[in-house]
């Protein structure tokens, strides 16, 4: 699924938790692929969501991607927080 | 462009022009009598670009700053002498600098130019800086032994409170700002209090962030990075270690550089905060304020509206309300159109460069003084004027001000003088360029437009219509090209530029004396202050600002205006201008005539009119192309009633009346 915002701030929370909880419904235990090649920016508020998805992927048994996350201002905040681990990316 | 970099845009132009306008200052006067606080300014501007560069990580930026500030800490603490040489250098670092911030923040390398630029400056830097060092041996000593600094290791653990995100501030550039002034050696997340995804709040907080860190700035340094989010975070700083760090004054490695540059952030950052107090000024999009003022034209009109339906009305509560609305309405209106009202002083100090590089190139001298800088005037005006000032002031210095023999041959100053000038005059800003020097020879211009057509060779023409005949397009007397102006193209720009935006400009010279240039504006282009009035069938406005006084026009005048078309008002003669005539309407028998007396500049005129309405409220909406060429109109505005009255252009009114054209109007 490519993430159809610029940004992955405050003001976009509340809509890409929705988008994420619509696809859960519709993928069922399908592999669930998160596309952010179209991400400027994300902040801790879309980080804690990632978070929480990669857990409830994780119990519940659904293969999850986190793919093209290219921007420098992503890459910057994900070396910033230092969230290779929490996100399962390579340094 | 995000919120953060346009604002870092905005900051820098505002410093960058703090720093070009004392630069200026200081290179007028006598190096001995320099203001301290004029370096202070030129410190700050490079201080602040550091600064701010940091946050964004911009280090090309903060490495040209820092070198560029460590040259003015010098000459701040006395080490190094102020010379025009190096005044010169930092108006030439103030000008690299805005290329330097383009180009980084649209990540584009400098070009040639700009790259040879860049290295020569840092040459230049360079060569002050390691000038000084071997120079005065004690003060590197000195140095060397102030910078011993005691790096502290802290362990920094900031909790996120439930509405931290809804504050609106992003954790990252904190911990970029801390990174910028110090090291942050680690960081880790705690997420553990992230709840499932399906309890999971979008916009609460759950998390917490601990860091490692170490710098030698104050504890107090560290919390005060968190000022703006500390009723949105729990913060907790613990001292871990301290290491005693001796830094060598001659070790200038890119990471010293760096951690010198950015440990002046945070003392710049509680200057930044103070003056932001002082000033109690807020940066608004003025395309938001812009927005405003459209919105207030149409409640202008609205409420027109509504008073002009109240009129019916006998509910004496009803009218009473209508009227405070009215007032307030008025205030409201003044408050709002007081936000785009901007001093002409930034704008001006802009100029003084553009003169001081234009007389460089000319081989002349000349001291340019600006008076009335704290002017107001509406922003957009400001903007529109700007390139027709620009024009105006290279023409002076090129043609206007003579070489320093051909002055002391006439027997005048060897430095020539140009003043720009901005003061009010009734309702209107007016804008003056006057010089000494050779002032414009009026036989030359008469000579050129006869050869070139423009007028008969019989043709008896007053002074002002031959100054006029140098905003004919493509009109020039130079005798020769020069890059600075010359080629006769401009003037008619600069006049159709003025007249845009319902302005004038006239000239005034005088051989060997010299010349001035008047610009006369409104003071704002959206809503004026009107009085209505009624002349035949036809309503006008009158922009309030213009009108010194009404009179009945007793039949003691009208015999009088018969026989002379003028009346005398207190022993003073008043030429008349009957409106409804001049704009070629049927006169109607009315028992009661009226005047206003109008003044624009020293003239004045009186109105012949029927009624006299009284204030009103003018929202000015442009005629459009039908009317291009009625010059005596300069706008139209909606009654309440739907009616549309047109506002009379004043000054050229009287101008018309001065010079006895208005009878011929139409034909």
């Amino acid at each position: 699924m490519k993430i159809k915002f610029d940004e992955l701030c405050i003001q976009e929370a509340e809509s890409f938790y929705k988008t994420i909880n619509d696809e859960l419904s519709i993928i069922e235990n399908n592999p669930l692929i998160l596309d952010f090649s179209n991400i400027e920016k994300i902040d801790l508020s879309a980080i804690q969501i990632i978070i929480a998805l990669k857990r409830y992927c994780k119990l519940s048994d659904i293969p999850l991607s986190l793919i093209n996350l290219e921007s420098s201002q992503v890459k910057e905040s994900i070396k910033t927080f230092n969230l290779y681990t929490e996100l399962g990316l390579k340094p | 462009m995000s919120e953060e970099l346009q604002f870092f845009l905005e900051d820098m132009d505002e410093q960058l022009s703090i720093m070009e306008s004392s630069l200026l200052d200081i290179s007028d006067v006598n190096l001995e009598e320099i203001d301290k606080e004029k370096i202070n300014n030129i410190f700050r501007a490079m201080h602040t670009m550091k600064g701010n560069a940091g946050l964004f990580g911009y280090k090309v930026i903060v490495d040209f700053a820092h070198l560029a500030e460590s040259l003015l800490e010098e000459i701040r603490n006395n080490r190094i002498n102020i010379t025009k040489e190096l005044i010169e250098l930092f108006l030439l670092i103030n000008d690299h600098s805005k290329h330097l911030i383009q180009s980084t923040i649209k990540d584009e390398k400098l070009d040639f130019k700009q790259q040879e630029q860049h290295n020569l400056l840092l040459t230049q830097l360079n060569k002050y800086l390691n000038i000084e060092e071997k120079e005065e041996q004690l003060s590197v000593q000195i140095i060397e032994k102030d910078t011993s600094t005691d790096v502290i290791k802290y362990s920094i653990s900031i909790k996120l409170e439930k509405d931290f995100f809804k504050s609106g501030m992003d954790m990252l550039s904190i911990v970029k700002y801390l990174d910028a002034i110090g090291n942050v050696l680690d960081t880790k997340l705690i997420i553990d209090e992230i709840p499932s995804f399906y309890e999971l709040e979008p916009l609460d907080a759950y998390i917490k962030l601990n860091l490692i860190y170490e710098t030698s700035e104050d504890k107090s340094e560290i919390v005060d990075a968190f000022e703006f989010v500390q009723e949105d975070i729990k913060l907790i700083i613990n001292v871990i270690e301290e290491v005693v760090i001796k830094k060598q004054v001659d070790e200038k490695t890119e990471v010293n550089i760096v951690k010198e540059a950015t440990k002046v952030i945070e003392k710049q950052k509680p200057i930044q905060k103070k003056q932001f107090i002082n000033n109690l000024s807020l940066k608004v999009d003025s395309t938001k304020v812009d927005k405003l003022i459209n919105q207030m034209s149409e409640l202008v009109i609205a409420n027109a509206k509504i008073l002009e339906h109240i009129k019916k009305s006998k509910n004496i509560e009803l009218h009473e309300a209508v009227e405070d609305m009215s007032d307030i309405l008025a205030e409201v209106r003044n408050g709002v159109m007081n936000i785009r009202m901007v001093q002409v002083s930034d704008s001006f100090s802009k100029l003084r460069r553009i003169v001081s590089e234009a007389t460089k190139k000319s081989d002349k001298e000349i001291s340019f003084e600006i008076i009335g800088g704290e002017t107001e005037l509406d922003k957009t005006v400001i903007e529109k004027i700007s390139d027709p000032l620009v024009h105006m002031l290279r023409n002076s210095v090129d043609h206007g001000i003579e070489s320093p023999q051909d002055r002391i041959n006439k027997g005048k100053e060897a430095k020539g003088k140009i003043i720009l000038k901005a003061y009010h005059d009734s309702g209107t800003i007016v804008i003056e360029i006057s010089d000494d020097g050779a002032g414009i020879n009026k036989d030359k211009i008469l000579k050129k437009a006869i050869e070139r057509k423009l007028i008969k060779n019989s043709e008896k023409l007053r002074d002002k219509e031959i100054y006029d005949l140098i905003f004919v397009p493509g009109f020039s007397t130079a005798q020769e090209i020069s890059n600075i102006s010359g080629r006769g193209v401009g003037m008619d720009v600069v006049k159709r530029n003025i007249e845009e935006l319902r302005g004038i400009i006239s000239i005034d010279s005088k051989l060997d004396i010299g010349t001035t240039i008047k610009i006369r504006l409104p003071l704002t282009l959206a809503i004026i202050d009107g009085f209505l009035i009624e002349a035949s069938n036809s309503k006008y406005i009158i922009p309030i600002d213009s009108i010194q006084e009404c009179l009945e026009f007793t039949s003691i005048a009208q015999e009088e205006m018969k026989n002379n078309g003028y009346i005398t008002l207190r022993s003073n003669i008043l030429p008349i201008l009957d409106v409804a005539k001049h704009f070629k309407e049927e006169e109607l028998e009315k028992k009661r005539k009226n005047i206003v007396v109008v003044k624009f500049g020293t003239q004045r005129v009186g109105l012949k009119v029927d009624e006299l309405f009284g204030e009103f409220q003018t929202v000015i909406k442009p005629l459009g192309r039908l009317f291009r060429n009625v010059s005596d109109i300069s706008g139209g505005t909606l009654l309440g009633n739907g009616e549309i009255a047109l506002i009379l252009d004043i000054q050229k009114l009287i101008e018309h009346k001065i010079s006895n054209k208005d009878i011929s109007y139409g034909n």
